[in-house]
């Protein structure tokens, strides 16, 4: 199951736990790949063992009674988006690079939610249980399959964003929700980023229950998205259209606005030279801040923000990276690079981290715990 | 241990920080559960985030135990004090730091009262949506340690959902920041592994909380059945069709017998259960919803239904609610209660054991519940003075626990495992889980004096004593979920 040329890195289709720890036992260094929907993130020295959960696949309980589901970490969010769809339901978080192909492991993994967050809350808000392998090869079971548990650590949140370096995530359950019957998009067109600031932060705090508050900044047009029944939609959206002052609000088409935001939801949503994306998380203080820095070099970032202003999708070339870093850093924001051109296997082609990342002494010894023996590779390695 | 004089600590605080006599030993002997009671080595009282800072520091410096306590309404013993340790008592940490209407967030200090917070943010049309029962005096740092819920964590989910980052001083006396200002973060989630860890890990000194937009309207209505069964089977009716009710509440005879009796509330006469669905949200959408819960509950066997026409009523379908545990309390001398958590569609299959645990062991057993999320809250009914109904009801409250995991589900929802559970949390997670908590609590916390004794079974206990109402629950100030 193995194809490893004396110098290029091992790659590994894991069919079960046990393919995963016999890994763990056989290589220095290992980490989890799913469909490599987010390149950068999987960069690591050449001596590293990746593991992929591609074969590893598969809903293995969806009660929508429930509102639970379990499935593999390898099986592709498009197919757990259809199922639950056959049964009028969803993952509110709008999980993205659902067409490329992303996982549910690797969803989670590199902590990614979508403009569906701002309702409801992201991948963290919705995980419940998941089963993951330590560094040293025990299978471990965190949280629970039912929607409410107080018992014992969180862990299925720990691994959120942990990027394959604590643990290798092998199944995971999630919460789900009704899904609305139908979607309306309004765009708000605003004269600069504090007036786009101040009309985020007006709406955001209505009555309205909105699913999405999303800028494209260099537009300058706040996005909003609503769910619900068609009368619902139509009565909520005449009170949009008459309530926001001094701003000209209009429906966008159904077809018009399902493209956007699917565009948006594979992170394509910029010039194809900006080959890279990371996200950033912000408030609208630094969304203004980092809003204006863009509008300076249009030619080499574009920025579109969702959850209303809380988390930034930054485009730009890779040849700008350490641009971006530094001016990052100046912000005092972090950012983490999750599309980036691809490279050879084992190979590097863009830093996955931007900015001022710090680690505490508790974080390296929480690592150390995860993985005694140091089998998961650092981000930088 | 014993041989640690507090004095070195003192001298490290300003004057009158630090309080040894029996009186305060005594005030601080135990929390909501009664069950528990434990005079600690001395009570602290810091002012300031400085204080605590220095305080863990010395305790990490001499290894000396300690426990962070709110407002002390614990229902897992969360909060008992440490026979050789100190309490540390946050409750004059109260500070609201920031209130940012903009941003939906508030920045608070750890003895800031959860309803406080919803209180402040009003005025900007937001509130804090994690409303645990005992939400008039609990404080957030005490909601962060065990994740607390309430009625409403289907939609919404628990505090852990609702919490952004946060300043921590660590065990060891390392001061770091997890989170930020923003609802998105890189890298691991560690606010989400610190909320819930019972006090294990060490104390939150500002915490920064996402609000919500306060709901327009609410549509909350009463359902009367004449059986268990078809008030659960109306649950499931509900879910099916596709609604997302922000509460759904069930109670049995029994319950609404001695909450008729409390508070008078008007709940349907001679009915088996009630069953309490609330719909929230903007007007328009109400209207719509509460046309389709109406031909849902239709379809249901009941038999009385009555809607809420406004505020006041609203207010008396939730008291009858509200008031259940405290008068069902007042029935029975003592009583235990639980808050294990089976799949929903199992509700009925659960509560018909539970009966017939109650009659093998020849107790009573009142059932509450969030029917919503599977949340059960029977309540064990006995006296202690009766010789052996003590062991009986802890026997039970075993076999109720026990059962929550045989049918897939967790031995608590809300109330934390605290003291109370600890022995059973081995039942839920196997042997390798289980040691990995005590890893990732020892990278916390490497001398174990953070909260010692709770969530993981073997350290000593003291002897349970009995288990009454809280005096605060006599009084109406605080009730139970």
């Amino acid at each position: 199951m193995s194809d490893p040329p004396a110098s290029a890195p091992t790659l590994i289709h894991a069919a079960s736990v046990e393919d995963f720890r016999q890994a763990l036992r056989e290589h220095e260094s290992v980490l989890t790949i799913g469909n490599r929907t987010k390149w950068p993130l999987s960069q690591a020295s050449p001596a590293t063992c990746f593991v992929s959960t591609r074969d590893l696949s598969g809903i293995v309980q969806y009660e929508p009674s429930e509102f639970t589901f379990t499935a593999r970490a390898g099986t592709t969010v498009a197919e757990i988006s259809d199922a639950l769809a056959a049964k009028d339901q969803y993952l509110p978080f709008d999980p993205p690079l659902s067409r490329a192909g992303a996982t549910l492991g690797g969803t989670l993994a590199a902590g990614l939610s979508g403009p569906g967050r701002h309702r409801y809350g992201g991948v963290r808000d919705f995980v419940l249980g998941v089963e993951f392998l330590t560094g040293d090869g025990q299978l471990i079971h965190g949280g629970g399959k039912v929607v409410k548990n107080a018992a014992g650590f969180d862990l299925p949140k720990f691994l959120v964003g942990s990027c394959g370096r604590l643990a290798a995530i092998t199944e995971l359950t999630f919460k789900v929700f009704p899904r609305p019957v139908a979607w309306q998009t309004f765009q708000i067109d605003c004269p600069d980023h504090v007036a786009a600031a101040e009309t985020i932060a007006l709406v955001a705090r209505q009555r309205w229950e909105l699913d999405a508050i999303d800028y494209r900044a260099n537009q300058k047009s706040v996005w909003l998205r609503l769910g619900g029944e068609e009368d619902v939609l139509q009565r909520i959206g005449d009170d949009i259209l008459r309530s926001i002052p001094n701003q000209e609000v209009q429906r966008i088409d159904r077809m018009q606005a399902a493209e956007q935001w699917q565009t948006l939801g594979e992170l394509r949503f910029a010039a194809a030279e900006l080959d890279c994306v990371a996200k950033i998380p912000l408030t609208l203080e630094s969304m203004k801040r980092l809003a204006t820095w863009c509008d300076e070099r249009p030619w080499m970032t574009q920025l579109h923000t969702s959850g209303a202003g809380s988390v930034g999708w930054l485009a730009f070339g890779s040849q700008q990276a350490s641009e971006i870093d530094d001016a990052l850093r100046a912000m005092e924001l972090v950012g983490l690079v999750v599309i980036g051109p691809e490279g050879q296997p084992g190979g590097r082609t863009v830093p996955c981290r931007l900015g001022q990342w710090t680690t505490s002494k508790v974080e390296a010894a929480l690592k150390h715990a995860m993985d005694p023996v140091g089998r998961f590779p650092g981000m930088g390695e | 241990m014993t041989s640690v004089d507090l004095e070195g600590l003192a001298r490290r605080l300003p004057a009158g920080r630090v309080h040894e006599d029996p009186a305060w030993q005594a005030v601080f002997e135990s929390d909501g559960l009664t069950a528990f009671r434990q005079h600690p080595r001395g009570v602290v009282i810091p002012q300031s985030q400085q204080e605590v800072i220095d305080i863990v520091r010395w305790c990490h410096e001499v290894g000396m135990p300690f426990v962070a306590r709110g407002s002390g309404t614990s229902l897992s013993g969360g909060s008992l004090p440490v026979a050789d340790g100190i309490v540390i008592s946050l409750n004059r940490m109260r500070r609201i730091l920031q209130m940012d209407p903009d941003n939906r967030t508030a920045v608070v200090e750890p003895g800031v009262v959860n309803l406080e917070v919803s209180r402040q943010a009003a005025a900007h049309g937001l509130y804090f949506a994690p409303d645990p029962s005992s939400q008039k005096i609990c404080t957030i740092g005490g909601n962060i340690a065990f994740n607390s819920g309430g009625a409403h964590c289907l939609k919404y989910g628990m505090t852990s959902n609702h919490v952004l980052g946060m300043k921590v001083v660590t065990a060891s006396g390392e001061l770091v920041t997890l989170g930020g200002p923003s609802v998105e973060s890189v890298g691991p989630d560690y606010t989400g592994l610190f909320v819930g860890s019972e006090g294990l890990f060490g104390i939150a000194l500002e915490i920064t909380l996402r609000l919500l937009p306060k709901p327009e309207c609410f549509h909350t209505v009463l359902v009367g059945y004449r059986s268990l069964r078809a008030a659960g089977e109306a649950v499931s009716a509900v879910i099916d069709s596709g609604l997302l009710p922000g509460a759904m509440e069930i109670m049995e005879a029994l319950a609404i017998q001695a909450a008729e009796a409390a508070v008078d509330c008007g709940y349907p006469e001679g009915a088996a259960a009630v069953l309490i669905v609330e719909l929230e949200g903007p007007a328009e959408r109400i209207e719509s919803e509460r046309r389709q819960l109406e031909a849902v509950i239709e379809q249901t066997d009941a038999f009385a239904s009555v809607v809420a026409a406004d505020e006041v009523q609203r207010a008396a379908i939730w008291a009858g609610r509200k008031s259940a545990f405290s008068a069902v309390g007042k029935l029975s001398p003592d009583f235990l209660v639980q808050d294990g958590v089976v799949p929903r569609k199992r509700l009925g299959e659960a509560l018909e054991r539970i009966e017939a645990f109650g009659k093998e062991s020849g107790l009573r057993v009142a059932n509450v519940f969030h029917a919503g999320d599977g949340n059960l809250h029977p309540l064990i009914l006995f006296d202690d003075s009766k010789p052996g109904e003590l062991e009986r009801a802890e026997a039970l409250a075993g076999r109720i626990l026990r059962l929550c995991i045989e049918m897939g589900g967790s031995i608590t929802g809300e109330h934390g495992v605290g003291m109370e559970k600890r022995a059973y949390l081995p039942e839920m997670y196997d042997e390798p889980t289980m040691g990995l908590m005590h890893r990732l609590r020892a990278a916390f916390d490497p001398k174990q004096i953070s909260n010692p004794g709770k969530m993981f079974p073997g350290a000593e206990a003291p002897a349970l004593q009995s288990h009454g109402l809280h005096p605060l629950e006599k009084a109406g100030v605080i009730f139970r979920e």
